[in-house]
């Protein structure tokens, strides 16, 4: 215990004796001023040192006999230090509560640099191309890196709209209007936010560690902030130089910066679809727009621009043709010996030895290992055993090379090897090397060809990741479910592996079996649990047993681990039962448009760090709460619209997903398609927008949602690929054109230089909190219906509050 | 009203909706965010034993971190608390698993081989390993996880009447529940019940020696020779768990060790032989030394699993340096499980997973040259 109250009550009233020493005259106001000044240095020295002292015993094992002192010390002089630290800001609160004001006496500003009129047009749509060329190739070695989860993703999305938006705020307050500088600044800013990420990644994460959630927040903040903060300044820059100087109103600019994040959007769909590794394609489109900045503004010399383009397209074609990738997959999975490295549109699939022993590694964990006896055999048997003949069998996904020499065991006359990434399939065809006439490998969707009318089949087995992630999930549902046991012939067996094998279940993993057991049980009449290395559930119309060891024996089937020299049967039995007993009767099902199970998996991963809940919370609330209330109140539509349209994005992607099937280059074209429509609202010259009030179109906007809303079941009965995708491109056009027009409204009447800054800002900061509340917490928790609905509301709160001004 | 008072007023308002929508929208996931306690009211179940009380509150003298406790605070290991001026054990007849696990699973191979163990554990841990296996009971309390009921007396009965020939103190860390532990052992030996603990050894001299009065065998993760790995892979300390070993081979209990070789934190050669070297050096030249497999969990989920041939290299440089008694672990297929008698070389004990597939131990000594062979046979 430390002497909390005590300590400040002492330096309070140390404080408050000084300071009537000086009111009555005894010394002056300098003098007590120095003497605490003094005090203050002195303990955070102090404060300072034996900091770094038990940061060297800890580190380093220095024998420091009396640490603990030092310890008490530390804590109790830092809760004094913070003490005359108030007392410190006081004195000069003037100052700070100028930082933050709007009414601050103008920043000292630089005479604007400007390029021509086509400069700023083409800097525009170059900021666009930069941004979010870095942010999809960012994002995804982020998700490696901290574990690949939903909440992670709206993590790191909210993130980079945070600090482009705070990026935005500081510009419009900002005198620095030198569009060269920041131009150099936002040029070279990608590779800071690179360097920082793998320097942070060796670090601060010890070896082969997956960072908690809340380090995982802070990581991403840190990373981006050099770079996004920048983008946001650079941006609005451009923007108000752009007006001032040549009549480009905000919406052209924000159209045109748009349409460059389309270009890159596809580009880079189409690019990162295994022509180019990330890191290579992040290094290109990096000294690509390093290359336009200097050529634009800084070179004007006609031989010396030569020059420039040769050294660069030297640099670039080093950089294409040696694969700089091995090397950055060499820093962040450190020992590994990296072989080989690809980028796919679904991950990154890393091939590397350890002491001679092969591991691949997708999206960085680890998805196959030599001689990994105990996973291929429970993959496998647990659900081949359960059937005298299986002859026909599905695998969708695992590790083909060592599945299926453990399937051969059976008298096997078909199997279908589903894998949706291609470069898994090659690397599989590469491990089992002559193909059996018996297998088939499809490289589709395994949502979309179990739907397909086919073969039925005596055994589905589904060997993809448990449900971290909303696309997962859809692999978990009650629908899947039922669409799989069409499939399976008469007393077929199905099983998946939906949950860790941990030998407690805590709250958290129970609850996700429960959802996934429920939804089972809702399809199949008999489902049991098996405890192995995973948590496997065997589900079947006719009885499923398992006694495994008895099985094997009566089949004739001789395995390493999944017989009688490891497992027991008896001891299988109780501990099924065991699991049956604690899991939740009635649990909700996991569904499509509930996918309660995404929820619960993150819920578990979070409970890895159960000591830093609270901080995480409290930081996630900060981060992307609090903004809200620095918004003005006149913005406030454009931050509840923006908000809402990046949640109906997430809903459209999922959509897709339920029932086209995840398929990349779609993905890309409905980013692309918001893109366009948030281009053509913010820049277009219809008319026809102009003479609707924007109470009218927000409140178009959130019928629009409502509608949906109610039509969404009818839309996910939609089984052909292309009305469905169809509908839903159109279903996304309307509202990003409404939101951007929403955006050339609201920057165009008004004649304050701050306006388009802040209402930029409005509008990432609600895209920010759009994407982590949808995809992080309502979807999850109330399903898709009621989070389309809840943005109608978004947008019905926004014209309550934000379209009344002149009431 | 001015038209800044009502802008004013109706920005507050706008900030109290803010606020009231996240409170309802975070209302119905607060049991998921902030979860709950499972354990029931009377969690204080019985005073702990090897409790001092100092100046700065009451000390738990049962492990190295000796935790100082003032009212109402709960130890690092989550299940010791202080109530009433009094530490109290959290952790006593509330297992919140309980298994039936074959010995060699412990791993014990010199140990009544072939048998079973009645194995149990409440929820907490006196250290925090990255690589836990068992993170979602050892670093909690007894009071968030679902507990059976179990007083000692049922513990016992249970491993009776199935034919248990031991209890396991086992999977989170028995030392944080010392008292639990001690009370059913004392009742096991009374019944003809043998008592095992899977431990980390990280525990006071004190408590051990009183400890080891009713414990058979004991197995002990010596995670790694490397001090400052210690500290940063488990948060304890090298040197408390050495002295636990020494304590529990003085005291009689039948001892194995378990090496856990995780890649790039404790597969090097050099440390490795060196640990070897100590034990050797130490008297535990027949002490059987298990080098275990690890496998990516829990916060270590990035390296990649030990490689066998690690593994291997290892057995060949624990037996050079003269350890008469090396396995391998969690290697299904590939393991180095089968004990031989290390005067002549004869196969005594064959293994094949968890089952013994063959056993020519006769006496205890090797049925082929009489060698005796350690460790509790029958």
């Amino acid at each position: 215990m430390y002497h909390v109250a005590g300590t400040c009550l002492t330096v309070s009233l140390l404080y408050f004796i000084s300071f009537f020493l000086y009111r009555t005259g005894f010394y002056s106001l300098a003098l007590h001023r120095k003497i605490w000044n003094s005090i203050l240095a002195i303990s955070l020295l102090f404060v300072a040192l034996a900091g770094v002292f038990m940061a060297l015993q800890i580190n380093y094992k220095w024998n420091i006999t009396f640490i603990k002192q030092l310890l008490k010390w530390h804590v109790e002089i830092g809760v004094g230090s913070t003490l005359i630290c108030i007392f410190h800001i006081s004195w000069h609160l003037s100052y700070f509560k100028n930082i933050f004001s709007s009414n601050q006496p103008p920043a000292k500003t630089t005479t604007p640099v400007l390029p021509k009129p086509e400069s700023f047009i083409s800097s525009l749509w170059m900021a666009g191309f930069t941004s979010t060329s870095v942010q999809v190739l960012l994002v995804k070695e982020m998700m490696n890196i901290t574990g690949g989860y939903e909440l992670i993703a709206g993590v790191f999305l909210g993130s980079w709209l945070i600090t482009s938006s705070a990026g935005a705020a500081i510009a419009g307050k900002s005198g620095l209007n030198d569009i060269r500088k920041i131009s150099l600044i936002f040029s070279i800013a990608p590779f800071v936010s690179l360097l920082m990420m793998l320097l942070f990644s060796r670090l601060f994460l010890d070896r082969g560690e997956t960072p908690s959630f809340l380090v995982s927040m802070i990581f991403t903040l840190i990373v981006l902030l050099p770079f996004c903060l920048v983008s946001g300044f650079y941006f609005i820059k451009l923007l108000s130089c752009a007006r001032q100087s040549h009549q480009i109103t905000p919406g052209i600019s924000y159209s045109t910066e748009t349409i460059g994040a389309a270009v890159a959007g596809i580009l880079i769909s189409v690019l990162a679809s295994g022509i180019l590794n990330n890191y290579k394609l992040f290094l290109v489109i990096t000294l690509l727009s390093l290359i336009f900045t200097l050529l634009t503004f800084y070179i004007g010399n006609s031989k010396k621009k030569l020059l420039l383009k040769i050294v660069f397209a030297v640099i670039i074609s080093i950089v294409i043709i040696f694969d700089p990738d091995i090397l950055f997959r060499q820093v962040l999975l450190p020992g590994l010996k990296v072989t080989e490295t690809k980028d796919t549109p679904y991950g990154n699939i890393t091939k590397g030895s350890y002491s001679h022993e092969t591991a691949l590694y997708y999206n960085q964990r680890l998805l196959a290992y030599n001689d990994d006896a105990i996973e291929r055999e429970e993959d496998i048997h647990y659900a081949m055993l359960q059937r005298p003949n299986p002859e026909k069998v599905i695998l969708i996904s695992g590790n083909l090379g060592s599945h299926l020499p453990e399937i051969e065991k059976y008298n096997i006359k078909e199997v279908t090897f589903l894998e949706r990434d291609p470069e898994l399939i090659k690397n599989a065809e590469k491990d089992i090397k002559v193909i059996p006439p018996f297998l088939t490998i499809e490289n589709e969707d395994a949502f979309r060809y179990i739907r397909k009318k086919g073969n039925q089949a005596d055994v589905i087995l589904l060997l993809l990741a448990p449900p971290s992630t909303l696309s997962l999930n859809r692999f978990y549902t009650t629908e899947f479910f039922a669409e799989v046991k069409m499939r399976l012939s008469q007393g077929g067996v199905f099983m998946c592996s939906p949950c860790p094998g941990d030998d407690y279940l805590n709250r958290e993993s129970l609850n996700l079996c429960s959802s996934i057991y429920s939804s089972l049980l809702k399809v199949f009449r008999f489902v049991k649990p098996v405890l192995g290395q995973k948590l496997y559930f065997i589900a079947s119309d006719e009885d499923v047993s398992v006694s495994f060891c008895s099985l094997a024996a009566k089949r004739g089937i001789k395995n390493i681990y999944v017989g009688p020299a490891y497992l027991a049967d008896d001891l299988i039995e109780a501990k099924s039962k065991e699991i049956l007993s604690a899991i939740i009767p009635g649990a909700r099902q996991n569904s499509e448009v509930s996918p309660v199970a995404a929820f619960h998996f993150q819920a578990y991963n979070l409970s890895r760090n159960i000591g830093e809940k609270y901080p995480a919370i409290i930081l996630l609330i900060l981060v992307f709460a609090l903004p809200a209330l620095s918004v003005r109140r006149k913005n406030a539509l454009m931050y509840l619209s923006a908000s809402a349209l990046a949640g109906f994005e997430i809903i459209m992607l999922l959509t897709l997903q339920l029932t086209a099937g995840n398929m990349y280059q779609l993905t890309g074209l409905i980013l692309a398609a918001m893109m366009a429509g948030l281009a053509a609202g913010s820049g277009s010259k219809l008319k026809f927008p102009d003479r609707i009030s924007i109470s009218l179109q927000a409140l178009f906007l959130a019928f629009y949602y409502a509608l949906i809303g109610i039509s969404f079941s009818r839309m996910l009965e939609i089984k052909h690929s292309f009305p469905m995708i169809s509908i839903i491109i159109l279903a996304i056009l309307l509202p990003s054109f409404f939101t951007g027009h929403l955006f050339r409204e609201m920057t165009k009447s008004v004649s304050d230089e701050s306006n388009p800054s802040s209402v930029y800002s409005a509008d990432l900061a609600g895209s920010a909190l759009g994407f982590i509340l949808i995809s992080g917490i309502l979807i999850p928790l109330l399903g898709i219906k009621v989070s389309l609905f809840f943005l109608s509301v978004m947008i019905f709160a926004g014209i309550l509050f934000g379209t009344n001004r002149n009431k | 009203m001015s038209t800044n008072d009502f802008d004013n007023s109706k920005r507050l308002f706008l900030k109290k909706c803010l606020a009231l929508s996240a409170g309802i929208v975070c209302f119905p996931c607060r049991g998921y965010i902030m979860g709950s306690g499972l354990g029931g009211d009377n969690m204080l179940r019985k005073v702990a034993m090897f409790q001092e009380e100092t100046p700065r509150g009451i000390m738990c003298r049962i492990c190295p971190n000796e935790c100082v406790l003032k009212e109402g605070e709960v130890s690092k290991c989550n299940n010791r608390k202080v109530d009433g001026s009094k530490l109290w054990t959290m952790a006593y007849g509330n297992p919140c698993t309980v298994n039936i696990d074959p010995v060699e699973k412990k791993p014990l191979y010199h140990f009544f081989p072939g048998s079973r163990a009645w194995s149990i554990a409440t929820a907490g841990c006196n250290l925090a390993c990255l690589n836990c296996q068992n993170w979602s009971i050892s670093q909690i309390s007894p009071d968030k996880t679902r507990n059976y009921n179990q007083m000692p007396e049922k513990v016992v009965d249970g491993a009776a009447k199935s034919s248990c020939r031991s209890i396991a103190y086992t999977y989170t860390e028995p030392v944080t529940f010392y008292e639990y532990t001690f009370d059913t052992a004392v009742l096991a030996r009374r019944a003809g019940i043998k008592n095992i603990v899977k431990s980390n050894g990280y525990i006071n001299p004190e408590p051990l020696k009183k400890l080891c009065s009713v414990i058979d065998a004991a197995n002990i993760d010596l995670k790694t020779f490397n001090d400052s790995t210690y500290l940063r892979m488990t948060g304890g300390k090298l040197q408390p768990v050495l002295d636990s070993l020494k304590i529990y081979r003085d005291m009689g209990v039948w001892l194995e060790i378990t090496n856990l070789v995780v890649p790039q934190w404790s597969d090097n050669s050099d440390e490795i032989g060196k640990m070897c070297k100590w034990l050797n050096d130490n008297g535990f030249n027949n002490t059987p030394l298990h080098f275990s497999r690890f496998y990516p969990t829990y916060k270590l989920e990035q390296l990649p699993p030990t490689p066998a041939e690690v593994l291997k290299n290892a057995v060949k440089i624990a037996s050079a340096e003269g350890l008469k008694y090396v396995y391998t672990g969690n290697v299904p297929g590939d393991e180095v499980s089968d004990t031989k008698c290390p005067l002549c070389g004869n196969l005594v004990v064959a293994r094949q997973g968890f089952t013994v597939t063959a056993n020519n131990l006769k006496d205890g000594k090797c049925n082929k040259c009489g060698h005796e062979i350690s460790g509790i046979w029958n």
